[in-house]
């Protein structure tokens, strides 16, 4: 990903993506780093200690929030839910530290905000 | 997750969420090409899928995914076979989306393990077949020859 004034650019394959700087988030740069394919750095040792990088995201859809395990989190780069977490499921997700979503469709703008300021 | 097209675009402002739009399935061509310049960062390509695919429902994806100027990802009820993910990766899907809900107990487990060893995906170089002039193109460079050879 790099920058065009203040907005951000990537290239994928054959494609040029052009975003909006406030489009960035968590799981827009991990699809970077996913679209990159950084070649394996030539010389001694360099196999050593690199993480191997998925040729695609992959997230979870959970219909409860309540019902997130670790191993869960941690399998997937993001969690989508479907339902409207509670405070109690909120702070468990934020000890996981996977990037996680809603579906907008039981949501209100208030409602929304409240969320996103739970984290 | 923009589920359709009546969220209002209040709760698609704010600086530090991203946001993926589900594209309906009697979405046109137009539509999909105007999504480009939508407030989302990433689309759901119609779905969910619920593997074995047919080669039908990747057409279907694959024109839609032409269309869509934005990274695209596709919810999967079940845990597709490697080939099925390699043929996904191939027409240019971003990302899957495991319902757990529906999925087999160590499904993400195991779609995580496919995705990592899927093969290196092929230039488009090497998955173009080479070109051979037709018949018509021939005879329109004798003739070019034959015209520069009067002159």
């Amino acid at each position: 990903m790099f920058t065009i004034g203040e907005s951000y650019a990537t290239i994928r394959g054959n494609e040029f993506y052009y975003l909006q700087p406030y489009v960035v988030s968590k799981l827009l740069q991990r699809l970077d780093q996913i679209a990159r394919e950084s070649p394996r750095p030539l010389g001694f040792g360099a196999s050593a200690a690199r993480e191997a990088v998925p040729a695609m995201l992959l997230l979870a859809l959970c219909k409860h929030s309540d019902q997130v395990t670790k191993k869960t989190a941690s399998g997937a780069d993001a969690l989508v839910f479907t339902d409207l977490p509670t405070s109690r499921s909120v702070n468990n997700l934020k000890k996981l530290g996977t990037p996680w979503g809603v579906s907008l469709e039981r949501y209100t703008s208030k409602s929304l905000g409240s969320l996103r300021d739970a984290g | 997750m923009v589920p359709n097209l009546k969220v209002k675009l209040d709760m698609l402002h704010g600086d530090e969420i991203g946001r993926f739009f589900q594209i309906p399935p009697d979405f046109s061509t137009d539509q999909a090409r105007s999504i480009v310049d939508l407030p989302v960062d990433m689309v759901l390509l119609p779905g969910p899928l619920l593997p074995p695919l047919t080669l039908q429902q990747l057409l279907d994806l694959s024109t839609t995914r032409g269309e869509v100027g934005k990274p695209a990802l596709v919810v999967v009820n079940d845990l597709p076979s490697e080939w099925e993910i390699e043929c996904l990766r191939d027409i240019g899907v971003d990302g899957l989306i495991l319902d757990i809900g529906t999925a087999k107990a160590d499904a993400l487990e195991s779609l995580k393990q496919r995705i990592l060893h899927l093969p290196r995906r092929r230039s488009r170089a090497e998955r173009t077949p080479p070109s051979v002039p037709s018949t018509d193109q021939v005879h329109a460079s004798e003739l070019e020859e034959d015209e520069y050879d009067e002159i």
